[in-house]
């Protein structure tokens, strides 16, 4: 067939669509989400990255578990999350993070989430402190159009679309929490009424060297780790001794308080500028059901195993709970619990659930992009050292009354599949 | 830090009681609406008489004088125009009615409103309209006017929502021989909504579309009419801090009405 004019346009046009498919494959591919193997091979560690090893019960190696990383802003090495099962080669970690974020609408926005960024930007930032948390704490929870009716009906008028992927250190195995109360949250929401946030911070809930009973009051658990931590909004509710035994250990016809067992970090965070100025607040709440751990000071190390309450008594006193069937074993006539970190125990704080509150922005006309301190304070538009990009749209949100939202997570289950405490 | 908690508990649904002066500015705001609606159309008259004045004060022609009619539009026979010269605003009208004619239109009705936005609840709510028209012949098959009407849904349910809009509108009877027609409006129309503890607004240019019968009962014209509002879309902002949700918030409402209309 003679090339025609018609034929060689149309050639031009195949041809041009196939570079353009290509092109699209290619970003499709590749996307701003995944850090590039060789980005990988030749990023520096940072101090989180490859801090797991095995426990007694776990199949995986270091190596498979390091596989799972991602290149921070910092082009740091960090850890991100993985499943609490590898799918390559089906060994098990016995820990999870929650919810996969890649299935987050925003994923493809932020990317693979590198845990304990702010924490590494805090030895940066020449403020005096240093904060290293353990790998199993990181927690992802995240949910796609979620619908917040703010003051619950909205005015009969405003009902807000968001999108929402956060993530919490909140380790709820050791003592950790009991005095410490700054923990890494990566917070991302966008909203269809154009609030949109992508924050990084090292969050102080509450006070430092204290915690709050789940039954009330303020339990002084010891010395903060860094013992400057700064307070903040806030509190971190955890169940300790006295309050658990007196509801979990009761008499016949009676039934355990399991419900007591229970802890909510209930945070309060902040963006703002060295004036002083508020562009960005959110108060996520962070609850986990059936810990690992509570805080008894009769023991060594502080940590109260709630898995050894089941072969607990005291009189006729003892749990009443469907929640111990199958934890305990009579050895050589003694009642005995199994492990804490017994895959088969159900206190491994694998359900949780996180609360969206009060999502506030203030920056209408403003840059949208800050550099905070890891604290979220002194925000500035130019980075300085230890500073933490934060993103912010440039709109004032303030209604009137508060966008707190739904609770997102509670009706997952993360455990199963190996994952024991600690995780 | 950031101090304020907020315990997050399940949202309650809350009963919202109304202080005495909430109900009656709602009644207030269509009187203005409908007063709005009024002197637009006593303006659009006076200048149209005073117009007309001018002219047969030029030609100066006698004529007879002209008979009033009550019926419909499609069945007016109109008189010659007057002679007389008038100042006042009364004096216009009666010379314009004399001219052209007057008509009006008074209804109630029921109508489904909602917002649309992205950031807006998508429900539509239902309630009591009123409306009122007022306006001249231009001719058998063609006449103006202006419009406003008010729904109130405001009948318990926690949340009080009202809508008002007022236009200025062309109707037609196309079809010769028929008391069908169909009329449009471009004006403004407004949608306000508050649980009692905060309220929000959007405001924004409207057009009205409406098609209806003129159906003549004795000495009255009643006028069943079907008519559908849209706005082009405007701020929907927080009377408590004056920040948008949105930008784009469109009210639309569907409303089926019965008038006692006249003609004259």
């Amino acid at each position: 067939m003679p090339n025609t004019p018609t034929n060689s346009a149309r050639a031009a046009f195949a041809f041009a669509m196939t570079l353009a498919l290509t092109a699209w494959g290619c970003a499709d591919n590749n996307g701003p989400t995944a850090a590039a193997p060789a980005d990988l091979a030749n990023a520096a560690p940072s101090r989180a990255f490859g801090i797991w090893t095995p426990g007694k019960t776990d199949t995986c190696s270091p190596e498979v578990h390091n596989r799972y990383a991602t290149v921070g802003p910092d082009g740091k090495k960090y850890p991100t999350w993985h499943p609490p099962v590898d799918p390559l080669t089906n060994c098990t970690f016995g820990h999870e993070h929650g919810r996969d974020p890649k299935g987050s609408d925003l994923y493809a926005e932020v990317g693979d989430l590198p845990f304990a960024y702010a924490n590494e930007q805090l030895d940066a930032a020449n403020l005096g402190m240093a904060r290293h948390e353990d790998h199993v704490g990181h927690k992802v929870e995240w949910e796609n159009n979620l619908r917040i009716r703010p003051n619950g009906n909205g005015a009969g008028a405003v009902e807000v679309e968001c999108d929402v992927l956060v993530k919490l250190h909140q380790g709820t195995h050791s003592k950790d929490a009991f005095t410490n109360n700054l923990h890494e949250l990566i917070y991302h929401i966008k909203c269809n009424d154009r609030t949109e946030m992508h924050v990084t911070i090292m969050s102080a809930i509450g006070r430092p060297g204290e915690f709050v009973s789940s039954c009330g009051g303020t339990v002084q658990a010891g010395t903060a780790s860094p013992a400057n931590a700064p307070s903040g909004g806030g509190q971190r509710r955890i169940p300790d001794a006295n309050c658990v035994l007196s509801r979990v250990l009761v008499g016949v016809g009676q039934q355990s308080d399991m419900g007591i067992l229970h802890e909510s970090w209930e945070t309060s965070n902040e963006v703002r500028t060295a004036e002083g100025k508020h562009l960005a607040g959110f108060n996520p709440y962070f609850q986990v059901f059936r810990p690992s751990r509570y805080f008894d000071p009769a023991v060594v190390g502080v940590v109260g195993r709630p898995v050894a309450l089941c072969s607990m008594s005291s009189g006729d006193r003892q749990v009443r709970s469907s929640e111990c069937n199958g934890l305990t074993a009579m050895v050589n006539g003694s009642l005995l619990s199994i492990d804490y970190d017994d895959p088969k125990s159900g206190f491994n704080g694998a359900r949780r659930q996180v609360d969206i509150n009060d999502n506030s922005v203030s920056n209408a006309g403003g840059p949208t992009v800050w550099y905070s301190d890891p604290f979220g304070r002194n925000a500035r538009t130019t980075p300085f050292p230890g500073s933490i990009k934060q993103v912010i749209s440039a709109i004032n949100n303030d209604y009137g009354i508060g966008l707190n939202g739904p609770v997102i997570g509670g009706d997952r289950f993360y455990g199963g599949s190996g994952t024991r405490a600690p995780n | 830090m950031h101090l304020r908690l907020v315990r997050a508990t399940p949202v309650q649904s809350r009963r919202i009681t109304h202080s005495d002066d909430e109900r009656p500015s709602l009644a207030v705001a269509f009187a203005w609406s409908v007063a709005l609606a009024l002197f637009i159309g006593l303006t659009v008259l006076t200048k149209a008489a005073r117009a007309q004045t001018a002219a047969t004060s030029a030609t100066a022609s006698a004529s007879t004088a002209a008979g009033a009619s009550n019926a419909s539009p499609k069945t007016a026979n109109k008189a010659p125009v007057p002679p007389k010269t008038e100042t006042s605003i009364g004096g216009a009208i009666r010379q314009s009615a004399d001219r052209h004619g007057l008509w009006g239109s008074v209804g109630l009705g029921r109508a489904g409103a909602g917002l649309q936005c992205n950031a807006c609840v998508r429900e539509t709510t239902h309630a009591y309209a009123v409306h009122g028209i007022i306006g001249i012949r231009l001719s058998s098959r063609f006449l103006v006017g202006a419009e406003s009407f008010g729904w109130m849904d405001v009948m318990g349910g926690g949340t009080d929502r009202v809508a008002r809009g007022t236009y200025l509108i062309a109707r037609t009877y196309p079809f010769e021989g028929s008391s069908m027609f169909l009329h449009g409006g471009l004006g403004q129309a407004s949608f306000h909504t508050t649980d009692g503890e905060v309220a929000f607004t959007t405001r924004s240019p409207s057009l009205s579309l409406s098609a209806g019968y003129d159906w003549r009962v004795g000495e009255f014209t009643l006028t069943p009419a079907l008519t559908a509002v849209t706005s082009t879309g405007g701020k929907l902002t927080s009377d408590r801090t004056d920040n948008a949700v949105t930008d784009n918030a469109r009210l639309r409402m569907l409303r089926t009405s019965v008038a006692i209309s006249w003609f004259r």
